[in-house]
């Protein structure tokens, strides 16, 4: 059981790991690197009811990770996005202690770009393959441990000036095992551009994990079916030209099958040149 | 079919007669039409005839028709004729001319006057009646069939119009190949009576103003309604620019539209004019500009500053040691770092100011000219700048302006030390502004990394004096030299002034240009006409041209709109990312 949680809570907090701006093009020959660390931890889940228990026997999961995420310009309207965690995830109760630390689920991917005749708005769709750079040998696990591969599209735009907004929405399918899992995650950000280069992002998102194999399980590749939603709000100030550091916190909402805690993370968005 | 034999006759009168061979110098037509009976009623003695008023007080001879269409109350085309016009110049025509008319009743008579530049329109309604009816008709204009006319134009029935948007199905208004030229034209009828008539378009080459295609369509517009059409248009044989004028002429209302398009303008090819001394003559200019001190003054205006930019009043020192100044604007951020510049030049007689970019440091170059109050003080005479000297081409002021704009990029690369990258300089501008940018790209080559321009002017000033029949709108440029020709005529030709003007355009330096060319031109430009932009663009060196980008806009004349100054910025941080290697 705290396996589960734990991983379903891994889950939930890589998606978290980027500044989320605008999804335009980066630009040609350009370049954003965006190294982040992530801690979060959770004493509470979402039953198969969707109520809030405690976890058993004193429970605490918790995790840091320490992430680059990197979109690179290829052309005026494609980008080459990826993003490589390195994690160390804990599970802990008043009987056991168990720490496993690794590379996570990596992915490389390409986004395509479609302006509107304004060129303040754009149409954008990503695909891209999840390479696991693990294997789950050990407990707790860092992830599926499965090859997979997303396809989304997002619409970008300013709702008014020194705003802006996404929405946004995810497939993801993992291949290696017959029954999945299949993700659907749907996003909506916005942000807003405060005086003296600051930045405030307000984010909602819901995922949904279907899978044939609906047995609640603490093996991770034998549970698969579950559902969350989250928010979280983001401050970010630019600091010079090609460095914009910023804090985000975060917090499950509603869940099925899913970890419930909190979470915070520091990323430094780093322009190229 | 007599109305749509009728209105193509009155529009190849307009085609066959073409608009003013030259453009009109000071001074107006005046056009008016008005009835020899007062009253409005007509009778076999007192013939149907209204009296044609034009007094042209300009130094041009007006050619051009009239065309008047004659209905029934209730919107019945009765009777449509088309008469030319010639009237020399300072004179004046008064004529009455009869309508061949004789069924009694009430009637509507709209006339059309169009002269070289001038397109006037008058609605008048009548009666015509038997002697013996003489009273009744005087009754009748009281009465109902006839008081409903004004009726309607007191009630504003009489009031609206048809909008036509005319849309290309290629948004840039850029066709190839054999497929149709599209256009989607959505028609809005305002008025609160039904429409009925015509629209017609004809499509002439920009430069010669030859009818190449024309066409006429029946249209019935309900009151307060919309209609859709579509025009499919076969493709011109040749490359080119080409101008279509949509015609429409309904119970109420007539007006023309213009619009234009590009056909292959890749393969639009324009003559060169450039003099066998045209490099040794800039060179001889750079050298003497090198043997100027700059004395560079760098000077902060705090005014201008900001928190974000620090801003700086920089003079120098320019051909004849003129001072001239500029203004630099660094960002903050980047200070203490080696950052691109961007030079931007001004239009004609613009006063430059500062501009404030994140990422980029400016420096807004304000040559001479530019300030019109500072430039008449060295023109006492007040003779346009654009013909200032242009008897010597050594004298020209063209000559010094260029070289002022050089000197600010040698500024630039006299100054590496305040962050500049050297290797990421670009230069920039408008109108003026943007043939300056394009003749700096030529003249130093490898310094500058790219060149951004809209509307160039200058391009060809051959063309451009070879075409103004067919331009609409008289610019600055042929107003100049069309008044300096008129004025010098015993001591200075056209081919001469051409000659000399031809040290000048932009198009013959451009095929030295090194750096990428990002080029937005309005397709009904006046100033600087797309078929001279497009054609200055071609003669860019093709390895250049692989790099370099057009953007057109079939609906502006001398802008591009907000969409491509975004662009701008995209195509900057795109090209300034990575420096010369």
């Amino acid at each position: 059981m705290n396996k589960l949680l734990l991983s379903l809570w891994m889950f939930l907090i890589l998606g978290f790991t980027q500044v989320a701006k605008a999804d335009w093009p980066v630009g040609k020959h350009r370049m954003i690197l965006t190294p982040s660390y992530t801690y979060s931890r959770a004493t509470k889940y979402f039953n198969a009811d969707k109520r809030i228990e405690n976890n058993p026997f004193g429970g605490k999961f918790a995790s840091n990770t320490m992430s680059l995420y990197g979109v690179v310009g290829l052309g005026r309207k494609t980008d080459l996005v990826f993003n490589v965690p390195f994690t160390s995830v804990s599970s802990q109760n008043i009987l056991d202690k168990q720490t496993h630390a690794g590379v996570g689920d990596s992915y490389i991917g390409l986004s395509f770009h479609t302006p509107a005749k304004d060129l303040k708005k754009y149409f954008t769709v990503k695909l891209g393959a999840i390479i696991p750079l693990y294997s789950n040998t050990k407990e707790p696990y860092l992830g599926l441990g499965s090859k997979g591969f997303f396809i989304g599209a997002n619409y970008s735009f300013n709702v008014k000036k020194k705003t802006f907004a996404i929405i946004e929405g995810i497939f993801t399918s993992f291949i290696d095992q017959p029954d999945g899992p299949n993700k659907l995650n749907l996003n909506l950000i916005y942000g807003i551009e405060l005086p003296k280069s600051n930045l405030l992002i307000f984010t909602l998102n819901h995922e949904n994990s279907y899978s044939a194999d609906k047995t609640f399980t603490a093996n991770l590749n034998a549970n698969k079916d579950f559902m969350f939603g989250s928010a979280g709000v983001t401050y970010g100030k630019k600091i010079s030209r090609t460095i914009m550091p910023s804090v985000k916190a975060f917090y499950t909402i509603y869940g099925r099958n899913a970890g419930q805690g909190i979470g915070v993370a520091f990323s430094m968005a780093i322009k190229i040149p | 079919m007599k109305r749509f034999f009728c209105f193509m006759l009155f529009l190849l009168l307009l085609a066959t007669k073409g608009m003013a061979k030259n453009a009109e110098a000071l001074g107006q037509v005046a056009i008016g039409i008005s009835p020899t009976e007062k009253s409005g009623i007509f009778n076999n003695k007192k013939r149907i005839k209204y009296r044609l008023d034009i007094k042209n007080s300009t130094k041009v001879d007006q050619m051009g028709a009239l065309y008047y269409e004659l209905k029934s109350l209730d919107g019945e085309s009765l009777l449509e004729r088309t008469f030319d016009i010639n009237i020399p110049s300072k004179k004046a025509i008064n004529n009455d001319f009869e309508i061949p008319f004789e069924t009694p009743g009430a009637y509507l008579i709209t006339f059309t006057v169009v002269l070289n530049k001038e397109k006037r329109t008058f609605n008048f309604s009548f009666d015509f009646v038997t002697r013996e009816k003489t009273d009744k008709a005087v009754e009748r204009s009281n009465s109902k069939s006839s008081k409903d006319f004004f009726d309607a134009e007191k009630d504003g029935e009489m009031e609206g119009e048809i909008k036509i948007t005319m849309k290309p199905s290629n948004i840039d208004g850029i066709f190839v190949g054999k497929s149709n030229i599209r256009y989607n034209v959505n028609l809005q009828n305002t008025y609160k009576l039904a429409q009925t008539g015509t629209i017609g378009y004809q499509i002439k080459d920009a430069i010669n103003g030859k009818l190449v295609s024309q066409k006429v369509f029946d249209i019935k517009l309900a009151k307060r309604s919309s209609k859709k059409l579509n025009f499919s248009i076969s493709p011109p044989v040749y490359p080119g620019i080409y101008n279509i004028e949509i015609a429409i002429n309904t119970s109420t209302y007539d007006d023309t539209t213009h619009y234009s398009f590009g056909y292959e303008i890749g393969q639009i090819s324009t003559p060169f004019h450039r003099p066998n001394d045209f490099d040794d003559f800039w060179k001889e200019a750079m050298e003497e500009l090198a043997a100027v001190n700059p004395a560079y003054k760098m000077t902060e205006d705090f005014e201008k500053s900001t928190a974000k930019h620090k801003v700086y009043r920089v003079e120098m020192s320019s051909l004849a040691d003129t001072r001239i100044y500029g203004w630099l604007s660094i960002p903050t951020t980047l200070l203490g770092s080696k950052f691109p510049v961007l030079v931007g030049y001004g239009g004609y007689h613009i006063v430059l100011e500062p501009i404030y970019f994140d990422e980029f440091a400016s420096f807004m170059l304000n040559a001479r000219g530019a300030d019109k109050a500072a430039f008449k003080l060295l023109d006492p005479e007040d003779i346009e700048m654009i013909v200032y000297n242009v008897e010597d081409p050594k004298k020209y002021i063209f000559r010094s302006m260029y070289m002022d704009c050089i000197r600010a990029v040698d500024f630039i690369f006299a100054n590496e030390d305040l962050g500049f990258d050297l290797k990421r300089v670009a230069v920039f501008g408008g109108s003026q502004g943007g043939s300056l940018s394009l003749m700096v790209a030529g003249l130093l080559g490898s310094k500058i990394q790219t060149c951004m321009a809209d509307n160039p002017t200058y391009c060809d000033f051959h063309l451009n004096l070879a075409m103004q029949d067919n331009i609409r709108e008289e610019s600055f440029i042929l107003k100049g030299f069309n008044s300096y020709l008129e004025e010098n005529r015993n001591t200075m030709s056209q081919g001469v002034l051409l000659n000399n003007l031809s040290y000048f355009e932009i198009q013959n330096f451009v095929p030295k240009i090194k750096c990428s060319v990002l080029l937005g031109i309005g397709l009904l430009d006046p100033l600087a006409p797309a078929v001279t932009t497009i054609g200055m663009y071609n003669k860019l060196n093709p390895e250049v041209i692989k790099m370099s980008e057009i953007y057109t806009f079939p609906q502006l004349a001398h802008e591009v709109p907000d969409r491509h100054n975004t662009f701008k910025s995209i195509w900057f941080y795109e090209k300034l990312a990575k420096g010369k290697k």
